[in-house]
């Protein structure tokens, strides 16, 4: 299973994305500055995005991924969660949550 | 030995995430301990006596004293490393003389902050501190006329530029609002402006004072809030 970690600043995203590999070993995950988000969702095909609301991704661009992660940083990191057709709100949403949607993305996809 | 370090920061996931890069160092670094911000985390500080506090430090000035004030209470001999989104000058010159060791901005690398505890632990004498900035920023600040103001002139501006009437910056700073307009006059005179409009520009022009300074208010309400709470 492909995940896109294209959030901000860097250290966030270096620090998400090391917490899933540590995790959920047989990820592919990839990180990328959102401003060449929308090429690496083309390229890379996530099934999962991480990313947060200081950047404004197309809708479009949204609509390609099935499931997606997004991180309000206007409130304590709160978090909108699209996955499986539904979207869900978290307050201070942890590692432990996060792996939660990983885990049902890749049930749903039928592969680790 | 092990590097004894906290972890203080109000984003779980991502202050979960930097604790699990800390460990995967094996022995360097030991964490022994992480929290949000505030009393949870004077609280740890003080109970572990860490040999390094990794802090969150995103608020203005006046909170950012009281936070390393409370910091130094709770474990004196502690080094601190702050992590930041604020990238002007002054605010790095001011965490500077509270004696913090490391200033890094957010936008670093996590390589750059595992290089800065290294770099802290050889050096144990803290003579020098590190600063970890984006380079634009760096080059965008200039030596104009913002430099000569006075902490408080500064901190006057920085209301001003948040919205504040001469009243409500005198509240919040408590303050006579006659000692506001004297400070405003002084600020005035000294970087050659006339109107609070103006001077708030030439501020963020000259990198005086930064924008999230100005928009973290909007978070955390009108004025600084209270200290013990340093998001």
């Amino acid at each position: 299973m492909r995940v896109l970690v294209v959030l901000t600043p860097l250290m966030y995203r270096e620090a998400i994305a090391h917490s899933l590999r540590q995790h959920r070993s047989a990820l592919e995950v990839r990180i990328a500055a959102p401003e060449v988000a929308e090429e690496n969702l083309k390229v890379f095909a996530p099934h999962l995005l991480l990313h947060d609301d200081t950047y404004g991704l197309e809708r479009a661009a949204l609509e390609s991924v099935p499931s997606w992660v997004e991180i309000g940083y206007s409130d304590s990191m709160d978090a909108w969660i699209y996955s499986g057709g539904h979207l869900k709100k978290y307050e201070d949403i942890s590692t432990d949550i996060l792996l939660g949607v990983v885990d049902e993305v890749a049930e749903r996809l039928g592969r680790p | 030995m092990a590097v004894r370090v906290v972890l203080v920061d109000d984003h779980t996931m991502f202050r979960e995430g930097l604790v699990s890069i800390l460990s995967s160092r094996g022995g360097g670094i030991e964490v022994v301990g992480h929290s949000s911000t505030g009393e949870e985390a004077f609280a740890l500080l003080h109970q572990n006596s860490p040999d390094l506090v990794i802090t969150q430090i995103d608020v203005d000035l006046h909170m950012a004293k009281e936070v390393l004030r409370r910091i130094r209470e709770a474990s004196p001999d502690s080094r601190i490393v702050v992590l930041t989104i604020f990238d002007n000058l002054r605010y790095v010159q001011a965490l500077s003389k509270l004696g913090i060791d490391a200033y890094i901005h957010k936008t670093s690398s996590t390589r750059e902050l595992v290089a800065t505890i290294d770099s802290l632990m050889r050096e144990p004498q803290g003579e020098h501190m590190v600063v970890s900035m984006p380079r634009g920023s760096l080059e965008r600040m200039s030596e104009g006329p913002m430099g000569t103001l006075s902490e408080r002139e500064t901190e006057v501006l920085v209301f001003v530029a948040r919205g504040l009437s001469n009243h409500q910056i005198a509240t919040e700073m408590h303050l006579a609002e006659a000692t506001v307009k004297r400070h405003l006059a002084n600020i005035y005179q000294k970087v050659g402006v006339r109107s609070r409009s103006e001077a708030t520009r030439l501020a963020l022009q000259e990198m005086w004072i930064g924008i999230t300074e100005i928009t973290q208010a909007d978070l955390d309400g009108a004025g600084p809030g209270s200290p013990e709470v340093a998001r």
